[in-house]
């Protein structure tokens, strides 16, 4: 048995905390925004086409900064050639998980204003592949704070294969409705723009979910894209805490 | 991997201003040699054409040479590309191998220091070394003249597995001085380069060397090392690739050492046994996860 522990420490060194909430960061995905907007352009055009039925709160637990190790992990957990390599990352990627959720789970639901999470869910991989998806292993067994909740209530919807990052309605469907209007945790492993996240929780939401919320494991970050590099900078020199996590901090936006 | 393919990929990479991180994460997302260079340059068709003839012919005529003088290519898409290399996001598309393969260097240590050593490093890595290779663990190093030295002639000398992970082409010698033991360990060991065959050794060559030793190994030491150099780096590179650090306690006079001790993943140690037990647990493959 591998620790929780001994594997998800190392992450302290090199993982990058998102900006805390505020002047400059979105409101919905944390990335960086002109100051004076609460949302950045893609979440804005998100809320205005489907507003509540949007996730609740979205919380990353750091950023997968492009070139960088955690954006590495994230990719070769699903793609590496050589099976040791992906089932080594998925064990230390389980831990990254298990180790934020011990102590911040509870403030995702917090921040979704419920009590706990009945249900715990994943996006699924859009990519066909012969073997299960290494993200439900890690939330449907590796992660024991998160196994005795996972249901696997999504599947590829209708326009699934769609091009592009947009949010779309019918990229997910549940295929059962979801009953007992339950508070469902969503996991995923990387937000790029967010359309896969969000377009599940539409999914989610209209099969009968009360409140859903996101954890990614990574938010992906270019730091040449924008004033990414400004951004970097001020997250990095926040050095990251398994302690800490991006709800704690009151909003500026609230 | 077929030799038009690798001639292909060797004429990627020399072609001007190509970014080779980029040729890697191309080549993984797309593999193969063919889809990823027609993605590469899908104005042209495929690098195949894009390349021209007579770069092909060029790459393939070099890859023979590079093959009589017992070099081999190894591409991120081959099997034979090292797992430990794999997990980190420094992996370079390709390396190039003198030498012999060996499942053993999954659990290897990367003993490093500095080109100035004292006397007192030179014992400290001598008798790490060797007792790493008592223990049957491979040891890896850069073939830089002081620590790396004294590290590879002790692995060598106590019957162990050597592997030279060096700065330059695979068909030149930095120092001059070390050509001997790189041949040495390219008969009973493994040399490794990730740059093209000939090229020689630049200011840039050596962190992006070191940052492919920590990727190989399991696990960096470093013997002795003063405020800038590059072993400091490579600690620093293991650190960002999640990789373990031990540091001789005799480094803690640093005020970087000591600043490191703090840090998560790094452990003081001693002797060769000190590394030896920390390995054990580094290299168990577990396959769940408890909380603890």
């Amino acid at each position: 048995m591998a620790s929780v522990f001994d594997l998800s420490e190392p992450y302290r060194n090199h993982l990058v905390p998102v900006l805390p909430p505020g002047r400059g960061v979105c409101a919905v995905c944390w990335r960086a925004v002109d100051p004076g907007y609460r949302l950045c352009y893609l979440c804005r055009i998100a809320h205005d086409g489907y507003g509540r039925r949007l996730a609740e709160v979205v919380a990353p637990i750091a950023l997968a900064v492009k070139r960088q190790q955690l954006a590495h992990e994230l990719w070769h957990y699903k793609y590496d050639a050589d099976e040791r390599v992906r089932r080594r990352l998925e064990l230390r990627l389980a831990a990254v998980l298990w180790r934020f959720l011990g102590p911040h789970e509870a403030h995702v639901a917090a921040a979704a204003a419920v009590p706990r999470f009945d249900i715990v869910t994943t996006v699924p991989g859009t990519r066909p592949r012969h073997d299960q998806h290494p993200l439900v292993r890690i939330v449907g067994s590796l992660v024991g704070q998160t196994r005795d909740r996972y249901q696997p209530l999504l599947a590829l919807g209708p326009d699934a294969s769609v091009e592009g990052r947009a949010v779309h309605v019918n990229r997910f469907r549940a295929p059962q409705a979801i009953r007992g209007h339950p508070a469902v945790l969503l996991i995923d492993d990387t937000w790029t723009t967010g359309g896969r996240a969000q377009s599940a929780a539409i999914a989610l939401h209209d099969a009968g979910a009360a409140r859903v919320a996101v954890i990614v494991l990574g938010r992906h970050f270019d730091r040449d894209f924008g004033d990414g590099e400004t951004y970097y900078r001020q997250a990095k020199a926040r050095e990251f805490s398994w302690d800490t996590c991006c709800l704690e901090t009151d909003s500026a936006w609230n | 991997m077929t030799r038009e393919e690798q001639a292909a990929l060797v004429a990627w990479l020399r072609g001007p201003g190509v970014i080779w991180s980029a040729v890697t994460e191309q080549l993984e997302e797309c593999g193969s040699v063919q889809k990823a260079a027609a993605e590469q340059a899908p104005a042209q068709g495929s690098l195949f054409e894009a390349a021209g003839n007579d770069g092909l012919d060029e790459a393939a005529r070099n890859l023979e040479r590079w093959e009589r003088a017992g070099i081999r290519m190894v591409c991120v898409l081959d099997a034979e590309y090292p797992s430990n290399l794999r997990m980190v996001h420094q992996h370079p598309p390709v390396l190039f191998m003198r030498g012999t393969a060996d499942e053993r260097d999954a659990t290897s240590v990367a003993v490093v220091g500095t080109r100035q050593p004292t006397p007192r490093g030179i014992d400290q890595a001598t008798e790490l070394a060797a007792g790493l290779a008592a223990n049957g663990v491979p040891v890896i190093s850069g073939l830089a003249a002081g620590i790396d030295t004294a590290a590879l002639t002790a692995a060598l000398t106590a019957g162990g597995r050597a592997v030279a992970v060096i700065g330059t082409g695979i068909d030149r010698v930095y120092p001059p001085q070390n050509a001997g033991l790189q041949e040495q360990i390219a008969a009973n060991g493994l040399v490794i380069s990730q740059f093209l065959p000939g090229s020689p050794p630049t200011k840039a060559s050596f962190p992006m060397r070191n940052a492919v030793m920590s990727g190989y190994a399991l696990a960096t030491v470093v013997v002795e090392a003063a405020g800038r150099s590059g072993s400091r780096m490579q600690a620093r590179l293991a650190l960002q690739h999640g990789r373990h650090v031990f540091l001789m306690r005799s480094l803690l006079e640093h005020e970087w050492a000591r600043d490191y001790a703090e840090r998560p993943g790094v452990t003081l140690v001693e002797t060769a046994d000190d590394v030896f037990s920390g390995l054990q647990r580094l290299a168990s493959e577990s396959t769940d996860l408890i909380w603890a």
